[in-house]
This record gives C-alpha cells, structure tokens and sequence, in this order.
C-alpha cells in the first residue's frame, strides 16, 4: 500500500508493526489487538491515498483534454495563416516584403491575433461580444509566454519555425508563378518575332517580285513611246 | 511462551491486514479500470465526432469550391453564402460568416424529410455554446476549417478569373498576329495584282502597235 500513501504512511514502518509493538506492553492479545488496529490505520490510509491517486489520474486526463483543446487552437491559428498567405499571394502581393506581411497582420489580427514578424498572440474563442480569452504570446524568436495552465511550452519554437516556413514556401511557390507567367510571355514573344519575321521575308518577297514587274511595265511602256513615236515620224 | 503467543498474535494480524490490503488493492484496480474505460471511450467518441465536423468542413469546401466556379456569383457576397446556406441545409442551419448550427449526424432510423436536431452551436471564433455533447476542441476545427473554405472560394474565383485574362490575353496576341499577317498578305496580292494588270495592259498595248496597220479603205469588189 506504500506506493498511495502519503503523510502517516510515508513512515518506513507500518502502522500494524508500530500497533504490534505497543501490543506487546498490553498483555494478553495486545499484540493481535495492536497490529489489527495499526493494520486498520494502514488499509484506510492505503484506501485514501488510492482515492487520491484515482482523483489525481482524472485530474490528468481532464488537463490532458485541455492541452488538447489549446494545442488544437494553436494548430488551426497556423492552418489559418497557410491559408490567409495563399489568399494574399493570389492576390497578386508578394510574399516576404513588409507590405506582405502588413496585410497579413491586418486579415488575421482579428481572428488568431497575428501581430506580424511571426508574432502572435493567441485567443481562443469565446461567445459573441465578449472578449476572447488570452492563451499565450509568442514572439518574433518563438519565446513564448503561457496565459493559460494548459499550454504546451514547445509551441513557441513550433510557431516561430512553422511561420518561417510557411512565408519561405509562400514566396517559392509566388516565384514559380512569376516564372510560369514569364514563360508564357517569352512563347508569345517568340511567337510574334516568328511571325514578324515570316511577314518581312513575304513582304520582301512580294516587293522583288513588284518591283521587277513594274521595271518590266516602265520598260515595256518606254518601248511603247518608240513605237508610237516611230509610226507618227513614218505617217 | 509468552513470546511464541505474541508471535502467533502478530501473524494472524499481518495476515488479517494483508488481506485486507489485497482487497483494497482489487478494489482500486477495479475502480482504475473502470476510469481508464471511460477515458478510452471518451477518447473515441470525440475522436468520432471530430471526424464527423472534419467530414463537414471538407464537404463544405467542395460544394463551395463548385458553386464558386460555376455560379458565377462572387464568394463572400451574401448571395453567395445564401447558396452555401441551401448546399449545407441538410447537415447544418448555416447562417453565414461561419456561425452554424450543425444537427446530430444521421441514423439510419430517421425517416426523410424529418427534422434533426441540434448537435451544437458553432460561431465564428470557433466558441461552441454550451451544454453540448460535443468536444469543444470541434470549435476551432469548424471555425478555421470553415474560413480556410472561404478562401478557397475566393482563390478559385481569382485562380479562374486569371485564366480567363491569361487565356484572353493569348488569344488576343495570337489573333493580332494572325491579323496582321492577313492585313499584309492582302495588301502584297492586292498591289502585285494591280501591278501586273498594268503590265498586261503595257504589253497588250506593246502587241497592238507593233502590228501592222490596217488600211482604213474597204477592200474593193470583184466584178464580174
């Protein structure tokens, strides 16, 4: 029973030995009587610590379920910000510039309590018109400052290197869109350089060709002046 | 004698407590059992229920998604979330910017058309009003499941609306191209056929004078 006890029983000696010890003083059945009360003693506070214990265990578990509920606000705060940074950047604003992280202060600070620079201080919800219940603050470093007994400490670094990630991945996937519009661009600049220069051998072409026939049609007309100037010298 | 009645005294005793130990032991055992039971099914049945929300969120972000690339109504508008609040009556009362009111899931004794009742109360921060059967961890993952929706509508009506633009934007390149090309062509034919109707026209004229020229008196009559 020692490992409930606490208090009386924390004593390396039993109660029952201590009782059967008197006992031995008290003369007859002393020591029966003795160890049966010091046993009696010893059951009931091996019942109580183990009372305690079982109280303590639920005490546990209820703690366990709101670290759960806390650490789940922590993890939909940052699955907001995935998800409010995805938004802004198709928007057209570009990731990791202040102005990027200015708007995405301004749409989340309402909602999880996005400060900018990676810091936040995190509300968890509460009924309409009554103010949210501060959780933690965590700085631009990730050191954490807990508001609420439930609050896993390691959450701040978590923070701090999830929201470092997420602006990285942010402006990656931005620069794989500039590169992809840019891509688009050059084929249409191709395209049109193609066709501008398939134009200028046609015109060229079309010009030569013009060109012959029209010093043909002079020739031709200047052997048309002789001819007529000839039959009128004949006439 | 005395010593040996003592002995004797004393061994029954341990033996009485020991027992008496064993059962507060069994006892405790039992009882810790019984709680880890609880805990256990306590566990599941949130674990089922944050499922079923999840399964919500997740069947909301499709149906929004679609309606916001095919309706052609602008997500966030409040015909929009009127739309949603029609897509989502059978599982929820949705009553826009995220409040809802979600019914209990379905069985598979509820008759059709029945009424469900309401399993809990969600608002927009994600506070589950109580008393409720629910875990209040499901708050938080309606609420952001549900704003994170919200942006998705409105990156795939940007994600189309850039498409459109994009595509316009080839197609109008393109179509100047081919424009150009087309104006070219015509104008080239145009003037090397003007060009060589001229020429036809010199040489005809060419051909003309270089034949000899007819007497303009009537050949006269034979007479017989």
């Amino acid at each position: 029973m020692r490992e409930f006890s606490g208090g009386f029983e924390d004593s390396p000696v039993s109660a029952a030995t201590i009782g059967a010890g008197v006992g031995i003083f008290l003369g007859p059945l002393g020591v029966l009587g003795g160890s049966l009360v010091g046993g009696a003693i010893d059951v009931f506070f091996g019942a109580k610590a183990a009372a305690k214990a079982r109280k303590k265990m639920k005490r546990a578990f209820v703690a366990a379920l709101l670290k759960r509920y806390d650490t789940q606000v922590f993890i939909s705060s940052l699955e907001r910000m995935a998800s409010a940074i995805l938004y802004l950047e198709n928007l057209g604003l570009r990731p990791g510039t202040p102005k990027f992280d200015d708007y995405l202060k301004r749409t989340l600070y309402s909602e999880i309590g996005y400060k900018g620079n990676c810091e936040l201080d995190l509300y968890g919800p509460s009924k309409k018109g009554e103010p949210r219940p501060l959780l933690a603050q965590i700085d631009h470093r990730g050191v954490l400052t807990a508001h609420s007994p439930n609050i896993d400490l390691d959450l701040g670094p978590k923070w701090n290197e999830a929201c470092k990630e997420l602006h990285k991945a942010a402006l990656k996937e931005w620069g794989e869109e500039q590169k992809e519009n840019m891509l688009i661009e050059r084929d249409l600049s191709k395209e049109k350089q193609l066709s501008q220069s398939i134009l200028t051998t046609k015109l060229l072409v079309n010009a030569g060709v013009i060109l012959l026939m029209l010093g043909y049609t002079i020739k031709t007309k200047r052997k048309l002046k002789k001819l007529r100037a000839a039959r009128a010298t004949a006439q | 004698m005395q010593q040996r009645s003592n002995l004797g005294q004393a061994a029954v005793a341990m033996v009485g407590v020991a027992a008496a130990n064993a059962a507060v032991n069994v006892h405790n055992a039992v009882q810790i059992g019984k709680i880890q039971k609880q805990q256990e099914k306590h566990l599941e049945s949130d674990a089922a229920q944050m499922t079923y929300i999840r399964n919500l969120v997740f069947r909301l972000e499709t149906l929004g998604t679609r309606l916001a690339k095919t309706s052609g109504i602008r997500p966030g508008t409040p015909e929009f979330e009127d739309l949603l609040r029609k897509a989502m009556s059978p599982d929820m009362t949705y009553q826009g910017n995220c409040n809802a009111d979600i019914y209990v899931p379905p069985t598979a004794t509820d008759k059709p058309g029945e009424s469900r009742a309401i399993w809990g109360k969600i608002n927009r921060t994600g506070f589950l009003e109580q008393p409720s059967s629910l875990p209040p961890d499901v708050g938080p993952l309606w609420a952001t499941g549900c704003k994170n929706a919200q942006d998705k509508f409105k990156i795939s009506a940007i994600t189309a609306l850039k498409e459109s633009r994009k595509f316009k934007h080839i197609k109008e390149t393109k179509s100047d191209i081919g424009m150009t090309n087309l104006f070219v062509t015509f104008g080239a034919g145009l003037f090397l056929i003007i060009v060589f109707l001229l020429s036809i026209k010199t040489q005809s004229a060419v051909i003309r004078a270089q034949r000899p020229k007819k007497s303009k008196t009537k050949p006269k009559r034979k007479k017989h």
